[in-house]
């Protein structure tokens, strides 16, 4: 059978339209980003959901640019993180700004509480422990280490999709897993066989 | 997939394991964000049409304005030497201006700068006598 040439014109008309590419791109990276959002915020999954609808909303005016799937996956989550980032800094100026006036019950104090994790066989011990080794890392070793260890992602990737250099991604990966390790080790050594 | 180090193996998925966040309603997450979808567009087509009124606006002012303060026709006044034309038709009050400024361009010598100076400001004056 011989192949058709497909003018510009035809292309542009079977080429699907910015709402279908939107919803293609919501329906493949919808539980992955609310996952690295949550994880990367440390707040409850409502808090996350929002931050990673708010990717999506950023996204969608974008979406023309690109044609490859994958360009277009790290782009996606390289707003996801930018969005999660902004989320935290904003976070740390309301705990901030509510040390200051020495509020105790106003939405500075609520983001203090662990994030709602409802993972039935999940020891909470452990769970609170590994929360509080997450904070203890920076921003960027916490993004890379969620990206290469939890999500999958290459180191060139996460470097791609947190905008630095693969040689730093690596370090920052260096750095996180040794704070993970000595955080969690007496917890794991009590849990572990 | 990243090759995880034996001695990280145990650590990750530990923490893959323990820190998981629920899984999500897709059902409610998509009607959500159809619902700030829309929202963004409406604000967004508002925000459009605003500006294009405030330009209109701003463009038929500026149209009306410059209408009302148009200066009156100079095409009438009589203009004997065609060199000042452009000088008269610029503006009908700067007529007398023009006049000297004609004298100024047709002579720089000394005696044309005096002519200019009699034309500017002893012509009306005798004329008043």
């Amino acid at each position: 059978m011989t192949a058709v040439p497909v003018t510009a014109s035809q292309e542009m008309a079977l080429a699907p339209s910015r709402d279908q590419r939107f919803a293609r791109l919501v329906e493949q990276h919808r539980e992955q980003a609310v996952r690295v959002a949550w994880r990367l915020t440390g707040e409850d999954r409502s808090t996350a959901e929002e931050v990673a609808q708010d990717a999506f909303l950023r996204a969608y005016s974008g979406l023309s640019r690109f044609r490859d799937e994958s360009e277009m996956s790290t782009w996606f989550f390289r707003i996801l993180v930018r969005q999660a980032a902004n989320r935290r800094r904003w976070r740390g100026l309301r705990q901030r700004w509510g040390d200051l006036w020495g509020a105790s019950n106003d939405e500075g104090s609520q983001v203090e509480q662990a994030p709602d994790v409802v993972v039935a066989a999940a020891d909470p011990v452990l769970r609170d422990r590994i929360a509080g080794a997450m904070e203890r890392l920076s921003p960027g070793q916490r993004a890379i280490f969620t990206l290469v260890h939890l999500e999958g992602f290459t180191v060139r990737e996460a470097a791609a999709i947190a905008a630095i250099a693969p040689g730093t991604a690596k370090s920052h990966l260096h750095r996180a897993l040794k704070t993970l390790r000595s955080e969690l080790r007496p917890q794991r050594e009590e849990v572990g066989p | 997939m990243t090759a995880h180090h034996p001695d990280n193996r145990d650590l990750i998925q530990d923490i893959q394991g323990a820190w998981s966040p629920p899984p999500t309603d897709a059902e409610r997450f998509d009607a959500q964000l159809a619902v700030r979808l829309m929202s963004r567009k409406r604000r967004r087509t508002a925000l459009m049409v605003a500006t294009a009124a405030a330009a209109v606006l701003v463009i038929g002012s500026h149209l009306l304005g410059s209408q009302a303060h148009e200066p009156p026709a100079v095409a009438d006044a009589p203009v004997e030497n065609p060199a000042t034309t452009a000088v008269a038709a610029a503006d009908a009050d700067s007529m007398f201006w023009g006049q000297a400024l004609d004298h100024d361009q047709r002579d720089f010598s000394l005696p044309g700068a005096y002519g200019a100076l009699d034309t500017l400001f002893l012509q009306p004056y005798d004329q008043e006598l």
